[in-house]
């Protein structure tokens, strides 16, 4: 068993009486268990991240998982097995999507690139082409390229002022330079 | 959205659920269900002719026990990884060992002159006796938590499929190791295949 896969057999037993009253449909037991849950959660999930400031990110998507499942809970088996059953496979999820984002944020600059030397940025009327492309996004897509390209904030800064996450940000601006392009190459094409 | 208010809104959506039956009893279940139907279908299509003879015969024995023992590995490993933790160290080793004991028992008896003959029912018959027993363990999959939903619907198309074969030798007259290669092996593996992408993409 992997480090922080252990639970005490003393709280190992707290976990499973409450979660077979939460499966009863106590909800006083059920939030004891998820709040109980947290530190342990965090714990084998830090252990496992080098992102620190996803963990609570993955640690939630595991509370999700856990009460979407917990009809699969057999009282007559440890819960931390099950529990770590869980986190370790929304690990997996997590690395997994992690890995595809990571391959998107590696166009990101050669997408800028690529708006920035379209065809219609070079014309004379430039500015007036951008300023109808730019409109033409979603407003979400507009503010997140506006703060990160305009503004130059950071990605963080963006996800803190608007209290979307970093990865909704960086997903946003990278639909959104995708949107450009093609407008500002149908612009082109157009005139 | 903070840990505790995540956690006010899962407790607020609480509400009592029915435990799971074990995979065990779950797997009893199915393969008594599927034994029904293969039967059921078996004696609805008329057996071979000469059942009786080749059931004394110990190569016609081996390989159906050999049919039987996969499908059953096979459904208990769908059914442990249909649940969080309750995979054991034989889950995924028992039945890709069946599947292997399976091919190197018609190996070992040689192709002979190689003469597969024609097959296209044998495949049709693994192919609509499997469907059922498939369908009624995907519902069953799909109330459990598969993590590893390939595996799941690996281990769940290889169980029906070889069950479905089991059923077609009872019920295919042709013993050559050719035909029973290329019309009933290879079919379960290719089905299983197709099968795996379907169910473990819908499983997901």
């Amino acid at each position: 068993m992997v480090s922080g896969e252990h639970l005490d057999p003393e709280i190992e037993r707290r976990l499973s009486a409450w979660m077979q009253r939460a499966q009863d449909g106590e909800r006083a037991a059920y939030e004891r268990l998820l709040t109980e849950l947290i530190p342990h959660l965090r714990r084998f999930i830090g252990a496992r991240l080098r992102a620190g400031e996803e963990v609570d990110d993955v640690v939630q998507n595991v509370l999700i998982s856990i009460h979407r499942d917990r009809h699969t809970y057999d009282p007559s088996r440890p819960f931390g097995a099950w529990m770590y059953a869980i986190a370790r496979h929304r690990l997996i999820d997590w690395a997994r999507r992690r890995r595809r984002r990571l391959a998107r944020e590696d166009l990101e600059p050669a997408l800028v690139e690529a708006v920035a030397s379209s065809a219609a940025f070079l014309e004379p009327s430039a500015l007036d082409t951008l300023q109808q492309a730019f409109a033409r996004l979603s407003p979400v897509q507009r503010e997140v390229i506006q703060l990160l390209k305009l503004e130059g904030w950071s990605v963080r800064q963006v996800s803190e002022s608007t209290g979307r996450t970093e990865s909704a940000v960086k997903v946003s601006a990278h639909r959104g330079y995708h949107t450009l392009l093609k407008l500002l190459a149908s612009g082109t094409d157009d005139e | 959205m903070t840990n505790e208010a995540l956690i006010r809104e899962l407790v607020a959506d609480a509400q009592p659920v029915r435990r799971l039956a074990p995979p065990g009893l779950r797997c009893v279940g199915w393969l008594a269900l599927t034994l029904l139907l293969l039967v059921a279908s078996t004696l609805a299509l008329g057996a071979r002719g000469d059942l009786a003879q080749r059931s004394r015969e110990l190569s016609f024995l081996l390989d159906g026990m050999c049919l039987l023992l996969l499908g059953t590995f096979a459904a208990r490993s769908a059914f442990q990884l249909s649940v969080p933790a309750q995979r054991s160290a034989v889950t995924f080793g028992l039945p890709l060992a069946g599947a292997a004991l399976w091919l190197v028992l018609l190996a070992a008896r040689g192709l002979g002159a190689l003469e597969a003959g024609p097959g296209v029912p044998c495949v049709l018959r693994i192919t609509g006796l499997g469907m059922l027993p498939l369908l009624v363990g995907w519902r069953m999959q799909r109330r459990a938590a598969p993590l590893e939903a390939g595996w799941t619907g690996l281990f769940l198309a290889l169980a029906a499929f070889s069950f479905a074969a089991l059923a077609t030798r009872v019920l295919c007259a042709r013993d050559g190791v050719a035909h029973l290669l290329f019309w009933h092996c290879l079919p379960v593996f290719v089905l299983t295949g197709v099968a795996t992408v379907a169910a473990g993409w819908k499983l997901v």
